[in-house]
């Protein structure tokens, strides 16, 4: 096979690129917020896409892009504490460096979107990777019709963006909603999943004109889907962001298959009807 | 600063120290990382406070619970090392007899009465204190041992593997055990030594632990299959208190 | 196709004088009444009438833990790759195996290539060896074509029952690899028998269903009941995975040396049957049931790799069968099982 092709002259499909910390916050006990830059380039990537962050010596870990690409010279993520990788990025201060592959996988198709309204559910974690996609639609807010952003948490400890949200609330281009699942009494807002959000919005969505995004827990879709499906929405309309195991970013390692899927090449965004026949997706 | 590290025992043989003490080439590689504050058997010496305590051996009267607590206090890392700490090991073996009178009476006779011989069933350490870590082994593998002290001097958690020794006696290239008519726990035993005992002809024995969901059931009926009786099945399965359920 | 023939004795000369040269030799030996590849120290200990070898050869092409890069701990600028430096030849691959390593050629190479597998690929001359006895298990003639060990092969060896080998010579490489042998042009009645004699050994298994016909038969049986009994003898220690020929999937691994001035990113074997294997951060396991973990290997083998690559996932070496302990994995005992069901359904 491999005689004369020149294929063994590629570059490492494993081989990061340094990447610098701009500033790091904590967001709850166990996110904290990152900005990053890449020496004197932008990452590239489009909504909802991933990349490949690394610490040489400790290991490497799929972490969603938060910011939207229209955000210029630097990207951002929000890192959830869950192993000795993702523990060791918590470590990081300004300045230091880390390493990066990608961005890899599908992308929330925004520009097909245009002239739609659109519907986001992000729960949880899930709002991260949206993130991308909302700031860009508002970054092109004519190019689309109404937005409603929905979002959940547990609880009142575990909001994400809490400024950014109070920003979204405010704003009167898009009509913005957020529950937590257990009330407590600092919590003057909605209580309940992210589904009883949307008796509130109902009377303004038109099913056929609209894009639904859903990005949380695996737990969520169900759910959302069954309610979205109610309202008569096409599984075509629905768009989700699935969450696997994305150990090499490039459809070798085999961590990352839904059936014969590898969503770290054909996915972590789907539409719905694409996925429908899939035994492990939802 | 060099983290301080101490090392402790326990009811035990004390060989998994001596696995330690014989690193060859490599204590200098360890004693450059670390400074080692206690260690009974290759120093003398002591420290108030340690960055890493490695406990050896079962902890089998109320006076070892007493030190462990003490220890436990005085370290920010505790890690359980050896089979009879991390699981209590051969040491449990005692613990199927269920009265314990019985036991000091068969093995001390008519000594078993003297208070220097007390002895309650054995307990492995992270079921008298918080465990940090564990190196599984009777004796505990070298390298192994060396991941875990290089994991945490650099600051990050050391991977155990939470798979079977078939893995890594596969990778080795080794025949199977049950290929050559013998039976081994290889298939529900935690993986991290490498496979040495296959490797070397000789059956798994489970002294490394059960992996996080063995198929016990599934064992048993394989050993069976192998015609070994019920009685032998449960010896293989207690030796290294491989599955508590067996030998109730 | 080149076709030669060298005798017996000269093809063991010709090792020789390779083994004792700068290449990495490997080959088939006799391991405790079976066989397995090995670096061959001296041209007698090769074996190429070894009914099947407990492992495959894809650990010289895909090895079980293979350094992708290189670094000084903590410092992402100093991340280098690593590559295969060494040139190599393997004698004495069945076709299946053969095909197997088409299989990871295309697995490598399609989409991203894989330039670590590449390189050391590169380095690689492939010789096969039709078989010269059944293997217990073997259904390889259900599973692959003809040609596609082809794919792969710099050259074949058919045993003609004498005292002879025939060489086909399939590449550039082959032929280069075989020019210093005292290897002559085949007669036009060795030609012919020797296409006889690549079918001489049949099969002990044969698959009730056509390769083709497999992705359909599997689609919709993702529930069926086999999963589950099978699943309940499993024991998760991914030994029919290491034994594959064709299963690549793998995790990454990174390692310090004790003077924590470099370390490694290795590649390391994994297995899908493995408990951990689809668990993800924070700690949710996609596939948290052994029934789950079967059906997924059984559909990558059958069907997943089929329909991606073009090229089976199992070649029908049987060595599932013998290394499974409570021998559940064998695919066309599953095979059967959905058959069965079915019908027993209907």
């Amino acid at each position: 096979m491999c005689e004369g092709c020149g294929c063994h002259e590629h570059e490492s499909i494993y081989m990061p690129e340094p990447l610098t910390v701009v500033q790091t916050h904590p967001m709850t006990e166990r996110d904290r917020f990152f900005e990053f830059k890449l020496n004197g380039k932008d990452l590239g990537h489009k909504p909802g896409q991933f990349a490949e962050i690394s610490i040489p010596g400790i290991g490497e870990a799929p972490i969603s892009v938060s910011s939207s690409p229209t955000k210029k010279g630097s990207f951002e993520m929000v890192i959830r504490k869950v192993g000795k990788v993702t523990a060791a990025f918590h470590d990081l201060k300004p300045g230091d460096t880390l390493g990066v592959r990608g961005p890899f996988g599908t992308h929330f198709p925004m520009d097909e979107f245009k002239g739609k309204d659109l519907l986001f559910f992000g729960a949880g974690i899930g709002l991260v990777p949206l993130r991308s996609a909302i700031n860009y639609a508002l970054d092109n807010r004519s190019d689309y019709g109404k937005i409603f952003l929905l979002c959940g948490f547990t609880d009142i400890s575990q909001r994400l963006f809490i400024d950014e949200m109070e920003s979204w609330k405010k704003n009167p281009s898009l009509e913005f909603l957020e529950t937590i699942d257990r009330g407590s009494p600092q919590w003057k807002g909605n209580t309940g999943v992210i589904t009883t959000l949307i008796p509130k919005i109902k009377d303004r969505l038109s099913p056929r004109n609209t894009k639904a995004f859903i990005v949380g827990p695996p737990v969520m879709y169900k759910f959302v889907i069954l309610e979205l499906r109610n309202m008569g929405f096409r599984d075509a309309d629905v768009i989700v962001s699935l969450e696997r195991r994305m150990k090499c970013g490039v459809g070798k390692c085999g961590h990352c298959q839904i059936d014969g899927v590898y969503v770290c090449q054909e996915g972590p965004v789907f539409t719905l009807d694409g996925i429908a026949h899939l035994v492990e997706a939802l | 600063m060099k983290p301080k590290v101490a090392f402790f025992d326990f009811a035990c043989c004390e060989g998994c120290q001596l696995q330690v003490a014989n690193l060859e080439e490599d204590i200098l590689g360890l004693v450059n990382l670390v400074d080692v504050v206690e260690f009974r058997e290759v120093l003398t010496g002591s420290a108030p406070e340690y960055d890493v305590s490695f406990i050896e051996g079962s902890i089998t009267r109320p006076e070892d619970e007493a030190r462990l607590r003490d220890i436990r206090s005085r370290s920010k890392v505790l890690v359980s090392y050896g089979a009879c700490a991390a699981t209590g090991g051969v040491n449990k073996i005692k613990n199927l007899w269920g009265n314990i009178d019985k036991v000091k009476k068969e093995v001390y006779d008519k000594d078993a009465a003297m208070p220097h011989l007390e002895t309650y069933p054995t307990k492995a350490v992270h079921e008298v204190v918080k465990v940090d870590y564990f190196v599984h082994g009777c004796p505990i593998t070298r390298s192994e041992f060396l991941k875990v002290v290089k994991a945490l001097v650099f600051g990050t958690t050391p991977d155990i593997p939470q798979y079977p020794v078939c893995v890594e006696c596969k990778m080795l290239g080794n025949e199977c055990m049950y290929d050559k008519g013998g039976v081994c726990l290889g298939p529900v035993t935690r993986a991290g030594c490498n496979a040495i005992c296959p490797s070397n002809n000789v059956s798994c024995e489970g002294c490394r632990g059960a992996v996080p969901n063995p198929n016990n059931n599934a064992m048993h009926e394989v050993l069976a299959k192998y015609k070994l009786s019920v009685d032998d099945i449960k010896r293989q399965f207690t030796m290294y208190a491989l599955d508590p359920e067996v030998g109730k | 196709m080149e076709l030669l023939q060298i005798s017996k004795k000269e093809l063991l000369e010709f090792v020789g004088t390779l083994v004792s040269g700068p290449l990495d030799v490997f080959g088939v030996v006799a391991h405790d009444g079976r066989f397995a590849y090995d670096k061959l120290d001296s041209a007698a200990n090769l074996r190429l009438d070894f009914d099947e070898t407990l492992y495959s050869p894809k650990q010289y092409l895909f090895p079980p833990k293979d350094p992708v890069l290189s670094y000084t701990p903590g410092d992402a600028a100093s991340c280098a790759p690593v590559y295969a430096e060494k040139d190599q030849a393997i004698i004495g691959v069945h076709p299946g195996d053969m095909a197997a390593i088409a299989m990871l050629d295309k697995a490598f190479t399609e989409n991203k290539i894989d330039a670590h597998y590449c390189t050391r690929r590169e380095k690689t001359t492939l010789v096969g060896i039709y078989p010269t006895k059944p293997g217990k298990y073997r259904f390889t003639s259900s599973m692959i074509k003809p040609e596609e060990p082809y794919l792969a092969a710099d050259a074949f060896l058919i045993d003609m029952g004498d005292d002879s080998y025939t060489i086909e010579i399939v590449t550039d490489r082959g032929k280069e690899f075989f020019s210093a042998s005292a290897a002559k042009p085949a007669t036009a009645d060795g030609k012919a028998k020797a296409e006889k004699m690549k079918t001489a050994v049949k099969d002990t298994v044969t698959l009730k269903i056509k390769r083709e016909d497999l992705p359909p038969f599997l689609d919709g049986k993702e529930r069926h009941p086999v999963w589950e009994t099978r699943g309940a003898k499993c024991f998760s220690c991914g030994s029919c995975v290491t034994v594959c020929p064709t299963c690549y999937c793998f995790d990454m691994l990174d390692e310090l040396d004790l003077s924590f001035d470099y370390g490694l990113r290795f590649r390391t074997w994994d297995a899908c049957v493995l408990e951990p294997f689809a668990v993800c951060a924070g700690g949710h396991n996609f596939r948290t049931k052994a029934a789950d973990r079967i059906r997924h290997r059984l559909y990558r083998k059958q069907k997943y790799l089929l329909e991606k690559l073009g090229l089976a996932g199992c070649v029908g070496c049987g060595r599932c069968k013998t290394a499974c302990v409570p021998d559940i994995a064998f695919p066309p005992d599953i095979d059967d099982d959905l058959l069965r069901k079915e019908a027993h359904h209907v």
